[in-house]
């Protein structure tokens, strides 16, 4: 799901009790696009992915607590809220520059673990 | 306050049997796990199966059924338990394959098998994609094996005797905020033979004391009750500020002794015309030089930047921070003004100006930076004539810089009793006596049981991890925390108070200062929480006080109970009460008080000291 000016659909997200959720911060490649779009093929059920194209829709205490810069992305789950793992979108990616697989299932698996 | 550090090693980091030895040997042996991982993948697959359906079943009910909450606990716990079987598979993954270094093809291959519903709809090409799988992963054991026994080779010829001669050694330390002098080793399980002496929880409603707590109470309560008579003495024209502080027998009243003669000498010191005098000299002194030196050398002073309007800038802001102590102590030693309550309430509006005042441009940094490169200009070819000038400038700038921090210093001081929280105290060097140094084989994660030690509120925990290689130190890390009481809990406070009675029959002035102690409850918000309870803004506590009441006419001791309300950690409290001793109304039985702790007091003074 990408958010452009609304963040319904995260209020939505955020509200629905066990969902975990990947949070993408959008840069000037298309990185984010493509974690976003690989995320979004391999999230389950219960798994929620955005693109925020602008981190205005958060509020300043979830950029503090959750993804204050573009770039980046942010693993929040658990019944309160919390992040399990940030960090640079580079962290997601394989040296060829595509998005990897298997780093964005293991960063949402840290999600799952929260309860 | 109540909690237990875990400190993890870093292995790999500490070199310990040398992570680019040791690795390859241990993927290996994880690769040789992931040749059977048909059966992980396939119990992967089912658990996925499984937590998906209890997803649909807990969005099938609705959010008031009762059944709800179970649904809920049943697909957290499949989820948690899917989470970590992920995380287990993919963690030996990525460690066989990182990154870095990951082919596309690896990405891809494994993912597919990760997919439950693409592994149901068609088992051909799961089969498949499982046969590349093995293919890749016998392809990197292959690559592995060569790595280990290079590796191997490595360790028996050079890194291995580094390593063995490693230790490390893990210390920790208590800082009382308000005496660092006093710190002392804190045991770390493992690392020291030092007593873990009797375990003991902080009380969460703030009556059962450690007895370093007890030990802190008894000295401010003993401070507080000094601080309010002197104030009283003052305030009745018996003596003066500074007068009345002398011979003080707490460690506070010392302090503030001490800290009210420095005011005076300073304010002294800087009367305006002194300040008038002192920039016409300097003015003269640049001027001087001006004239004196070439281009060049004006280049590399940046005298333009200088210019006097930058000494004029230090002294109007010395002068506003002077004007306002100044205007502060005045009030204090007139009577007319200090009978009046609200001279407390004005004196912490203060703490504004003089925030503002520290926390614009530093313009004694600035100038201070500027007399440094003077200072070294000097020692290059000059003519005479620029040279004596640049040394006369320098004279004539000596006193401003000694100023400027000395009234810088006496400022913050006021700052951080008025407004703000102290900075942690230096740390100091450290050593504890029953440290051991342990070789990194024999090195164990530690621990560090806070409740072993005693401490309160405000403290710091310093932990302290030296790498030696023999005996001489390769690096060291500190980790400084500040102890702090989260949630709800109460503190026994005490604080300097100006008590009114409502009515006192015969006396014109029944106010005066006095001590109370209070039981105030407040809430501590985790810095990963927002505000809850406005705890952060506000900083306030609500609870309930006795106080020391001496109303005139008769001034006979009496005792009251009553409701206090704080503001920004005491600094501010207000509070009314009942007084126990009254016999009627006109008796003073009913009082109400505006006051401060003096706990900000006593951390601004040990923090400059």
């Amino acid at each position: 799901m990408i958010l452009h000016t609304s963040r319904s659909k995260l209020d939505s997200a955020l509200e629905q009790d066990g969902s975990t959720i990947l949070l993408v911060s959008d840069e000037d490649g298309s990185d984010a696009e493509n974690v976003h779009d690989k995320a979004e093929a391999l999230a389950k059920d219960w798994h929620r992915v955005f693109l925020l194209r602008d981190l205005g829709l958060l509020t300043r205490a979830e950029r503090t607590r959750w993804l204050a810069e573009p770039g980046h992305y942010a693993v929040v789950g658990g019944t309160d809220r919390v992040v399990a793992l940030r960090g640079p979108l580079s962290d997601l990616l394989l040296s060829n520059g595509k998005p990897s697989g298997i780093e964005i299932r293991w960063a949402i698996a840290q999600g799952d673990l929260l309860p | 306050m109540n909690s237990t550090l875990h400190i993890s090693l870093l292995r790999d980091e500490l070199g310990q049997g040398a992570a680019d030895l040791e690795l390859p040997a241990s993927l290996l042996e994880r690769a040789k796990l992931l040749r059977d991982a048909a059966s992980m993948f396939a119990q992967l697959n089912e658990l996925e199966l499984g937590t998906s359906a209890a997803w649909r079943e807990l969005q099938s009910v609705p959010e008031v059924d009762p059944a709800r909450k179970a649904k809920y606990e049943a697909f957290v716990a499949r989820k948690q338990e899917f989470g970590a079987e992920t995380s287990r598979v993919l963690g030996l993954v990525r460690e066989l394959w990182p990154a870095s270094s990951r082919t596309a093809e690896v990405d891809d291959v494994i993912v597919a098998l990760l997919e439950a519903e693409e592994a149901q709809a068609d088992p051909a090409k799961y089969r498949l994609e499982y046969q590349r799988f093995q293919a890749l992963l016998e392809a990197r054991i292959e690559d592995l094996s060569a790595e280990v026994a290079s590796g191997m080779r490595m360790v028996a010829t050079t890194a291995k005797p580094v390593i063995e001669r490693r230790k490390l050694r893990i210390e920790a330390f208590l800082i009382p905020a308000e005496s660092p002098i006093e710190s002392h080793a804190v045991h770390v399980e493992g690392y020291d033979e030092l007593d873990a002496k009797e375990v003991r929880r902080v009380d969460a409603q703030g009556l059962l004391l450690t007895e370093s707590e007890r030990r802190y109470l008894l000295d401010l309560m003993g401070a507080t009750r000094e601080a309010a008579t002197a104030l009283e003495k003052v305030r009745t024209s018996e003596t003066t500020l500074s007068q009345a502080f002398s011979g003080s027998s707490t460690a506070l009243g010392k302090a503030l002794e001490a800290r009210i003669d420095k005011i005076q000498t300073l304010l002294k010191d800087l009367e305006n015309e002194k300040l008038a005098a002192m920039l016409a000299e300097a003015k003269a002194a640049f001027e001087e030089l001006l004239d004196k030196a070439g281009e060049d050398l004006k280049a590399r002073l940046e005298l333009t930047k200088l210019d006097l309007d930058a000494l004029a800038d230090l002294s109007t802001k010395a002068r506003e921070i002077l004007t306002t102590m100044s205007a502060l102590a005045g009030r204090w030693q007139n009577p007319a003004d200090r009978r009046k309550p609200e001279l407390v309430l004005e004196t912490l509006s203060a703490a504004a100006s003089l925030g503002q005042i520290l926390s614009s441009k530093d313009a004694l940094a600035s100038f201070g930076d500027w007399l440094g490169r003077a200072k070294k200009v000097v020692s290059f070819e000059l003519d005479s004539a620029t040279r004596a000038a640049l040394e006369t400038l320098l004279v004539t700038l000596k006193p401003w810089e000694e100023m400027g921090s000395n009234v810088l210093a006496e400022a913050r001081t006021l700052y951080v009793l008025l407004a703000g929280a102290p900075s942690p105290p230096a740390d100091l060097d450290l050593t504890s006596p029953g440290a051991f140094d342990l070789p990194l084989d024999m090195a164990p994660d530690a621990t560090i049981d806070l409740k072993s030690t005693t401490r309160k509120a405000g403290d710091y925990l310093v932990v302290k991890a030296t790498l030696l290689d023999g005996d001489a130190k390769i690096d060291e890390c500190r980790s400084r925390l500040r102890l702090e009481k989260l949630g709800w809990h109460a503190d026994l406070v005490p604080a300097v108070v100006y008590i009114e009675a409502d009515r006192v029959s015969g006396a014109d002035d029944s106010g005066g200062f006095s001590a109370s102690l209070g039981w105030m409850w407040s809430y501590g918000a985790r810095d990963d929480e927002a505000d809850p309870y406005l705890s952060r803004l506000l900083g306030w506590s609500a609870g309930m006080h006795a106080a020391l009441l001496s109303f005139a006419p008769d001034n006979d001791p009496e005792i009251g109970l009553g409701a206090s309300l704080g503001f920004w950690d005491g600094r501010i409290q207000i509070g009314a009460g009942y007084n126990l001793f009254a016999d009627d109304s006109g008796d003073g039985r009913w009082y109400y008080y505006v006051g401060s702790s003096l706990i900000p007091l006593v951390q601004a003074l040990s923090t400059d000291s």
